[in-house]
């Protein structure tokens, strides 16, 4: 293996790929980058079983070839190099890197216990990037932490017709985001995807307005776009019904200024997140009350909103507004509820991203 | 100027006694033992007992002889605690600033709400019949600028009492009281002041605080100084958030019946159910103590991932931590839950707990109306088998 690169493509790929190395596993061969050079093209790899990355980059080819590196040392490495040119080569068993008057010789790992890439083949519909990381960044936060249920830590991507709708809960709030591609696909497709490796997509997208083809294949989901292609391992399971929770009639609604009422939330936070108390949401002839009283003292904001239906009030998780509030993208939300029953937050003038959460009984 | 009430429960145990046993109404009561408990201390004797010269941490044995037809009862401890927690539940309904200072006293800060009442003394009495209407006995209350003086006040017309020390009246109430009845003047210190020949407060009124300092120590010195003038600075400190709550059952012989136990761990979960609701947190751990016959103690927890408050899940954890203990003769079982919090985050997708609360629910109501344990479950009861 011998070859040519600009160090700054280097880093562009690894900066993709290493986000798949594994931390500390047993199979060294996992915390390693597989480098594999062909015709001009570099091929980089890292595969922690969970998610696998694949890029390339262009290279000049001088013998073909393949060898795993230490993924951390070979990336912090090629960071560090002053020059654009670098050489890597195979040398005794090492791979060097030289790079102006500068050669470091790194062991290699070897390729023989090296996981096959996990193939998928069945294209099911695309989407631009800036639409996959709305629907990673308004769903992903509401799964849930809990161990003793996956399900729950892992986000619902379900291909319905002509768009995309994912889905995560921890059980006690729910988050529904959606997305059209202007494509249609015939069946209907379930799957539940780790949400770390969600967000590990998200911060590999270049957010160019380019295309993302979507496959599956055996317990995989992979997502190419460019020349990368992020394949993760899917949750086994069945994921609730979510429709039955998501799509219920509460009587009272209001309407208010998102930044107004996150801020609020936020002012009531302060009084409440010590003791985990909830927040007070009362709804009486237009006036809205935002209130909270912990062993800290006590908070109490009026407005005057847009009411329909009857006065209602009830106490939720200031948390699990705010989290909801922060990721939506509208000027206006609309916060719908009704006694014990599930309260449904969204934007006032779309149905794309919808919340649910449940109250608390105080 | 901050409003302090100082809340006094008259002649508590005893009162309670009566409360359930009309029959010892107008008797001289002595709580503490039996007659013929040879090792027992009076814990409260009733005011008709007082007058026999009979008072608290006075051996039974004495005050048998001083009081003959007296009756003796020993102590409810369980029974107080809960009337007491009913007393204590009325405070908050008074002021959001509550410092108990025992299970019969507490301090209340008023300040910033006397404009609720027409008068200090009609604020007084509201709460006074708030505690009789509620638990049927008689507080004696003490309003004043600051906690010292407060404490003065409610113990002045004691019982079912109710005096107001207003500023403008304080040096004057002072200037005669014997120094004993400052805070903090025990038996030495009153021997002390006394061979000072400081015998009253107004006694004290003469001297600087150096010279008090000199003569009793600095810290005694300033503040006889300043309770003497009527000064006490000392805040109303809300007692702490409880951190856990349990039960525990020592038994008068070893137990080695599993049978027993579980019914042990029932009972002892729907007492600590009950007061977890009583108080209206849900908690998130629950942990059980088991004594073996050599005194070995062990504690086992678990912490769920949601929170609860009825008595199923708390007895159904106990007895999965209980399951996975070596069982050896057992000389005490206890039950603890931990980990707090205000109110219960629903479930979008499961409506489990809603019966499980439901029946609770009704049990309280029950219990509350008439006495605690007057509706349990099943499981409480001894079985045929055993």
């Amino acid at each position: 293996m011998h070859f040519n690169v600009k160090g700054a493509d280097l880093i562009a790929g690894v900066n993709i790929v290493e986000r798949a190395i594994a931390t500390n596993d047993s199979i060294p061969a996992l915390q390693g980058i597989h480098l594999l050079v062909e015709q001009n093209v570099l091929t980089l790899t890292a595969n922690n079983l969970q998610i696998a990355i694949k890029t390339k980059i262009p290279c000049t080819t001088l013998q073909p070839g393949e060898q795993i590196v230490d993924g951390r040392l070979f990336s912090e490495l090629i960071r560090k190099l002053p020059y654009d040119n670098v050489i890597v080569q195979t040398q005794d068993n090492q791979v060097t890197v030289s790079s102006g008057t500068m050669d470091f010789s790194l062991n290699t790992i070897s390729t023989d216990d090296y996981p096959e890439y996990p193939s998928c083949e069945e294209k099911v519909l695309a989407l631009t990037d800036y639409e996959l990381e709305r629907l990673i960044k308004n769903s992903s936060f509401a799964t849930s932490n809990d161990d003793h249920q996956p399900i729950f830590s892992g986000v619902l991507v379900e291909i319905e017709q002509d768009k995309y709708q994912f889905v995560a809960t921890d059980s006690n709030r729910l988050s529904y985001v959606q997305a059209q591609t202007g494509q249609t696909f015939a069946e209907k497709k379930q799957f539940i995807v780790p949400k770390p490796s969600l967000v590990e997509l998200g911060r590999c997208l270049p957010i160019t307005e380019t295309l993302v083809e979507v496959l599956f294949g055996d317990n995989q989901l992979a997502f190419r776009f460019n020349d990368t292609i992020f394949t993760t391992r899917l949750i086994d399971g069945k994921f609730p019904n979510y429709r039955s929770v998501l799509f219920t009639e509460q009587k009272t609604a209001f309407v208010i200024k998102r930044q107004q009422f996150i801020q609020a939330l936020e002012r009531a936070h302060l009084f409440s997140r010590a003791e985990k108390v909830p927040v007070l949401i009362q709804l009486t002839d237009g006036v809205l009350e935002i209130g909270t009283t912990s062993g800290l003292g006590r908070s109490q904001e009026q407005y005057s909103v847009e009411q329909e239906g009857n006065d209602e009030r009830a106490a939720y998780s200031p948390k699990f507004m705010l989290d909801m509030l922060k990721t939506m993208d509208a000027d206006q939300v609309e916060f719908r509820f009704e006694g014990t029953r599930q309260a449904l937050i969204k934007p006032a003038d779309s149905d794309d991203h919808l919340y649910v959460l449940m109250p608390i009984r105080i | 100027m901050r409003t302090i009430m100082h809340v006094d429960m008259d002649a508590f145990f005893a009162a309670v006694e009566v409360l359930d046993h009309p029959e010892y109404a107008g008797q001289p009561l002595i709580i503490g033992g039996r007659k013929d408990s040879s090792r027992g201390v009076v814990s409260t004797a009733s005011y008709e007992a007082r007058k026999f010269g009979v008072h608290s941490a006075m051996p039974i044995a004495k005050a048998v002889v001083l009081c003959p037809h007296g009756i003796f009862v020993p102590g409810r401890m369980e029974r107080y605690q809960e009337v007491s927690r009913q007393v204590q539940a009325i405070f908050p309904q008074f002021s959001p600033i509550v410092e108990p200072l025992s299970i019969d006293e507490a301090f209340l800060d008023m300040t910033g709400c006397e404009h609720f009442y027409s008068s200090l003394e009609h604020m007084g009495q509201s709460l006074k019949r708030k505690i009789r209407a509620e638990t049927g006995l008689t507080a004696s209350v003490g309003i004043a600028p600051n906690k010292f003086l407060a404490k003065l006040a409610s113990d002045w017309q004691k019982p079912d009492g109710l005096f107001v020390l207003r500023p403008q009246e304080v040096a004057g109430f002072l200037r005669d009281l014997p120094v004993g009845k400052l805070w903090g003047v025990g038996k030495k210190s009153q021997a002390l002041l006394h061979g000072l020949n400081l015998h009253y407060v107004r006694d004290i009124l003469p001297h600087s605080e150096a010279w008090l300092q000199a003569k009793v120590g600095s810290a005694l010195g300033s503040q006889i100084y300043h309770l003497a003038r009527g000064i006490d600075e000392r805040p109303v400190v809300p007692e702490q958030q409880a951190q856990s709550i349990g039960h525990e059952l020592t038994f008068s012989e070893d137990v080695d019946s599993f049978p027993f136990l579980r019914r042990q761990l029932a009972e002892l979960s729907e007492k600590v159910g009950w007061r977890l609701r009583e108080q209206d947190f849900y908690a998130k751990t629950v942990s059980i103590k088991v004594r073996f016959h050599d005194f070995r103690t062990i504690t086992r927890s678990h912490t769920l991932p949601h929170t609860f408050n009825d008595d199923d899940t708390i007895f159904q954890q106990a007895l999965h931590l209980l399951e996975g203990v070596k069982l050896e003769p057992v000389r005490l079982i206890g039950v603890t839950v931990s980990n707090f919090s205000q109110g219960t985050q629903l479930s979008l997708f499961s409506t489990l707990d809603q019966s499980s609360s439901q029946v609770n629910e009704v049990m309280d109501g029950i219990n509350r109306r008439f006495a605690p344990g007057t509706i349990t479950k099943g499981r409480t009861l001894p079985s045929k088998s055993d």
